[in-house]
């Protein structure tokens, strides 16, 4: 369970999130969506403890992720950034084993390198281990990152607009081998994404941000209504049935 | 593509190249009875292999910091802090005082000073600015010319006596090193080193980028800051042995980045400190006995690194 309290962030006197109440429960999809600069990368950043926390508590299944040592938290909760420059050079495998930092502090073990490889099958990219980062197509590559999360071992996942620059294929099947990683694993994913439609199709939960504040919550069926839309976008959609899920159509 | 077993090889062969050049620059042109020449010689060439490798190493980790393939402590301007403390020291007490502290004693306080600044300015610099890295790219070259018209101004300000003696600590001196100073530099070094490689792992971690060590639960600040005090110490002990060298680490750890981009920390660091050593060495070797120039090293080494500089500025300005 995620518990966000009283979590707001101010950058030079700037309100980027107000004081927020969250409340999550484990072991499903979380999306947050919502218009440019609502706020869901700061709230996801200050989750991941990559921003400071100005006022508030977070918390991952009881750990204060201000008190928790560093460590113990990297075993928790693992983030993927929009955008990764790294200085050296990788194959997928590197990455992968890089991952395993919390566990094997620099000397990998025979079991850091099963987990690699498993992700590696799971996230099928197993062709690819020796492959360099930047031989891969942007889809691979975007698999390589989130096996990379993977790899960590956390329960708890957060994912910053993963989808982007994906084409429809790589997108989808991203979004299903999340999915089915959920029900494998127990885990909890919390991700933004900036198609409603795909936070319709595979998430649990939708959490909507608009100028950092929450403007509404909860499953896909009882908020995705054009009014809702509309609200959140400032775009007039129709929202459609189809195959019990809601779809918005917005071009 | 290189292969492990490929990446030994290279670092095997550089390592014999290294022990030949440094035979010959020891016993060149000298008899085994000649004790006095030879331990003057194996003198210069320990503090050789110690500024090579200091700068060396320290520019990687610097870039390691910053992220960055084109600061170095020394266009940050951390060497040239190094002679600022020394007119600073002139100025305030005068020639005749300065000269009368012990040379050991200088090279420690110069060691605080410059683990104070690094700390202060660089590190303030890198927590501030971690993801602005043109703007620390162009504080950080700035912040260089900075301290070089600070020094040029305050050698204005001192009498012509007093800049004499400031030019001997400011110059590379081969020459006449001064022993204590080079065999606790030497002490020093070692000890950076270790602690180097005990923490090239996280290194690695560093070099995917700051949010993924905060995220595999390193403590990013405390390492950061230990870092920069490993880079103050080896700039130190380079600045000491022979004065500022602007482009030498750039040079090295690019030309080694460039041949192995897929490396390791631990791989990475070992090659910049055999380059690194191997260049002075070897370059010394070939222009003191082979050409009998004794001064034209430095100037070649800043020639090509400053080139080095340009082509990265203008190939990867957007890293």
């Amino acid at each position: 369970m995620i518990q966000i309290q009283n979590v707001g962030f101010k950058r030079a006197d700037k309100t980027i999130l107000e004081a927020t109440q969250l409340s999550l429960e484990a072991r499903q999809s979380i999306a947050l969506i919502g218009p440019n600069g609502a706020g869901k990368s700061t709230l996801l950043s200050l989750m991941a403890r990559l921003l400071p926390l100005q006022t508030g508590q977070i918390l991952f299944d009881h750990l204060d992720i201000s008190t928790t040592p560093s460590q113990v938290m990297a075993k928790k909760v693992g983030i993927l950034e929009q955008h990764s420059h790294f200085m050296s050079r990788l194959t997928v495998q590197d990455l992968l084993l890089y991952a395993r930092y919390p566990y094997h502090r620099g000397r990998p073990k025979s079991d850091d390198y099963d987990v690699v490889e498993k992700m590696l099958a799971y996230f099928e990219l197993s062709k690819l281990r020796a492959t360099f980062l930047d031989e891969l197509s942007g889809g691979q590559r975007q698999m390589a990152l989130v096996a990379m999360v993977f790899c960590q071992g956390t329960d708890y996942i957060l994912l910053d607009e993963p989808l982007n620059n994906l084409d429809m294929y790589h997108a989808r099947h991203l979004m299903t081998t999340l999915r089915r990683a959920i029900v494998d694993w127990n885990k909890t994913i919390v991700i933004v994404l900036h198609d409603i439609n795909y936070a319709s199709l595979y998430a649990d939960h939708i959490v909507a941000l608009k100028q950092g504040a929450i403007l509404f919550q909860g499953a896909p069926s009882e908020v995705l209504t054009s009014d809702n839309v509309q609200a959140l976008y400032g775009v007039e959609v129709d929202i459609i049935e189809h195959q019990g899920k809601r779809l918005s159509l917005h071009f | 593509m290189h292969s492990n077993r490929f990446q030994e090889r290279v670092l095997q062969g550089i390592f014999s190249v290294w022990l030949l050049s440094s035979f010959l620059f020891i016993t060149l042109g000298l008899t085994p009875e000649d004790h006095f020449f030879l331990m003057l010689r194996f003198e210069k060439w320990l503090a050789l292999n110690a500024v090579g490798v200091a700068v060396a190493v320290s520019t990687y980790v610097f870039q390691t910091l910053t992220h960055s393939r084109i600061l170095t402590p020394s266009i940050m301007g951390l060497d040239a802090i190094y002679l600022l403390i020394s007119l600073v020291l002139i100025s305030a007490f005068g020639t005749v005082q300065y000269l009368a502290i012990d040379a050991m004693h200088l090279f420690l306080v110069n060691n605080v000073v410059m683990i104070g600044f690094a700390l202060f300015i660089f590190g303030g610099l890198i927590l501030r600015f971690h993801q602005d890295m043109n703007r620390l790219l162009l504080i950080g070259i700035v912040l260089g010319l900075l301290v070089q018209a600070a020094n040029e101004f305050l050698g204005r300000m001192i009498s012509p006596e007093d800049f004499v003696v400031f030019q001997g600590a400011a110059f590379a001196r081969f020459d006449q090193l001064d022993r204590q100073v080079l065999w606790v530099a030497l002490v020093l070094l070692a000890g950076c080193l270790c602690l180097l490689w005990r923490f090239h792992s996280v290194l690695d971690i560093f070099r995917l980028g700051r949010s993924h060590v905060i995220n595999l639960g390193i403590a990013y600040v405390p390492m950061t800051c230990l870092f920069l005090m490993l880079v103050a110490v080896l700039v130190s002990i380079s600045t000491a042995l022979v004065g500022p060298i602007l482009f030498f680490g750039l040079l090295v750890v690019a030309l080694v980045q460039q041949c192995f981009p897929a490396g390791h920390s631990g791989y990475h660091l070992l090659m910049v400190a055999m380059v690194g050593a191997l260049i002075l060495v070897a370059g010394q070797t070939f222009f003191e006995h082979v050409l009998a120039m004794k001064a034209t090293l430095s100037v070649v080494i800043e020639v090509i690194g400053g080139s080095v500089f340009f082509m990265l500025l203008v190939k990867r300005g957007r890293q």
